[in-house]
């Protein structure tokens, strides 16, 4: 542990993240705002404490370690949550609790798109940007997290997608290939998003909305600019198709679309079995919910059925959690079974929450396997993944992290409904955050303004834990872990 | 006022919170007591639900797989 070296750096990114109150104050200034003065002091105060941090230190460059990894990793999310609340609680144009304006904060960054914001129509612009850029830069931090950071620390059978490294891997220094790997991804995600809003402008939205919702949509968020979200542009069809379309992208292991872009090929993408898999599950979902819509009369045209069932399976199996209509409220098993979707979520490597794909088809794959055991005791079957055999200790790491999923997740909701919230409600809110959904059935269905303060607290927690996908929290509460 | 309500949108339609009194009595629904009221798809489901556990989940999918009914 190098407990100054981590200062050090905590510092750095105080500073770093001081800066991205400039483009909130610019967008202030254009609609002559008058939030431009929380902004201000925001940047001011986030500067200053960086600075305090980082002077006594600044000379002491060590090299990070694995062990130090785990630290900085939740200390990011957990201190950029809390200084990302700030400007919330300083705007003359809100009337913010302190839980509240952490809440709203800590899941714009972890990209869960859950707000306690009720009204937001009426938010002046500069805090409506904010809350999408505060999503754009936690899926920027997502992508680093998801592509090279989280394989190094080997959370729940990531180390799948660890590049051979010669040497003992925790000799190895973290800080130079997580820099080249993050250049190329942020370059990706950079393009996308401005593909993503010039789509939207194209399909109908104005400039504002639509480099906000880009925002929102390739990190897998699902904060919107208006209280309806994306139900705010029911007349205007493209746009839908427009946001499936990125969600889709956004979900994909970014390494896909490197390999893509740098060979100039589509042929990686149907090589991968996770990406194969997250269109079949997708598919699967997408072509349920459509055929119960339409036996249910729903909607009145066949064309309005299937736009908003593909579009609803899409934005709920992906995690992003934008709505066009109250899917809350859609009959029979349609609300759970979207919210099942979203426990499966995005491919590794993408912005998406949830368990995630490639975890999924592991899991599937060994449950067969088990069957095959029961038949043939004595046989050695491989799991394989696209050809390549998977080595068991993944396959453990696979099945402790969906226990200690279900484990957390039981825990929350039990004490959410010890809190006194009903059961729908409680299973959907943890199910919506673990999950980094957003929205969720029963009085969180719109919004999560109502429910106690106790349970935004718990709810944040379970965001963070999603995020960080349990371990990398869990570890850092063992006793083992800090012994040296 | 509530937090997290910005001024001048206090009188927005807001969703009434579920009143709490109706649902403590029934939290586990309609099978708290008795299972007679279901239909009758869902009685055959629960059937099926009750021997894949008894016979812990396996035996049964066995069954059902293409490699055990080979040779």
């Amino acid at each position: 542990m190098h407990p100054l070296a981590i200062q050090r750096m905590m510092g750095l990114l105080l500073m770093v993240f001081s800066f991205t109150m400039v483009p909130p104050m610019i967008v202030a200034l254009i609609y002559r705002d008058e939030s431009i003065s929380a902004f201000a002091e925001t940047f001011a105060l986030t500067l200053a404490a960086g600075g305090l941090l980082w002077l006594p230190v600044r000379r002491r460059r060590q090299d990070l370690r694995l062990r130090d990894g785990f630290v900085v990793v939740v200390l990011f999310w957990t201190v950029l949550g809390l200084v990302g609340a700030v400007p919330f609680l300083l705007a003359d144009t809100l009337v913010m609790t302190a839980v509240d304006a952490a809440f709203e904060s800590i899941s714009g960054l972890t990209t869960t798109g859950a707000t306690v914001i009720n009204g937001i129509d009426n938010l002046p612009p500069a805090i409506l940007y904010y809350r999408q850029q505060l999503q754009w830069l936690g899926g920027m931090g997502i992508i680093v997290l998801a592509v090279a950071i989280m394989p190094m620390l080997g959370i729940g059978g990531m180390q799948l997608y660890r590049a051979e490294t010669p040497g003992p891997l925790k000799d190895t220094k973290l800080a130079p290939r997580i820099a080249e790997s993050a250049k190329a991804l942020w370059y990706i995600y950079l393009a996308l998003t401005a593909a993503c809003a010039a789509a939207y402008w194209f399909a109908g939205m104005d400039l504002f909305d639509a480099v906000g919702h880009a925002f929102s949509t390739v990190a897998i968020g699902g904060f919107s600019t208006h209280d309806a979200s994306m139900g705010y542009y029911n007349q205007l069809p493209m746009v839908e198709v427009v946001a499936i379309v990125f969600m889709l992208l956004a979900g994909v292991n970014f390494a896909l679309h490197f390999i893509a872009w740098r060979g100039r090929t589509l042929r990686g993408y149907f090589q991968d079995s996770e990406f194969k898999t997250y269109l079949a599950v997708l598919l699967t979902v997408a072509a349920a919910t459509v055929t119960y819509l339409w036996s249910q009369e729903v909607f009145e045209t066949p064309q309005r059925t299937l736009l908003h069932g593909i579009f609803q399976t899409v934005s709920i199996g992906t995690t992003t959690g934008f709505t066009t209509h109250e899917y809350h409220n859609w009959p029979g098993f349609l609300p759970v079974l979207l919210l099942f979707a979203s426990f499966i979520g995005g491919c590794a490597g993408s912005t998406g929450g949830g368990i995630k794909v490639i975890r999924f088809l592991l899991l599937l794959k060994q449950g067969r396997r088990e069957i095959l055991r029961v038949i043939h005791p004595n046989a050695v079957i491989p799991i394989k993944v696209g050809r390549r055999p998977v080595p068991n200790n993944i396959i453990d790491a696979v099945w402790g992290f969906f226990a200690a999923y279900v484990a957390v997740f039981s825990l929350i909701m039990l004490l959410l409904m010890l809190d006194g919230m009903d059961q729908v409600t409680a299973f959907s809110a943890v199910a919506a955050c673990m999950n980094n959904l957003g929205p969720g059935l029963g009085e969180v269905g719109a919004h999560y303004a109502d429910i106690s303060d106790f349970a935004k607290v718990v709810l944040s927690v379970a965001m963070l834990l999603g995020r960080l996908e349990i371990f990398t929290l869990l570890v850092l509460v063992t006793p083992a872990f800090w012994r040296h | 006022m509530r937090s997290g309500l910005v001024p001048g949108c206090r009188g927005r339609s807001r969703r009434p919170a579920v009143p709490r009194t109706s649902t403590r009595l029934r939290r586990l629904g309609q099978v708290a007591t008795s299972f007679a009221g279901l239909p009758d798809a869902a009685k055959w489901v629960l059937v099926a639900a009750m021997l894949a556990g008894r016979l812990e989940i396996f035996t049964l999918l066995v069954l059902f797989t293409p490699a055990f009914w080979r040779r």
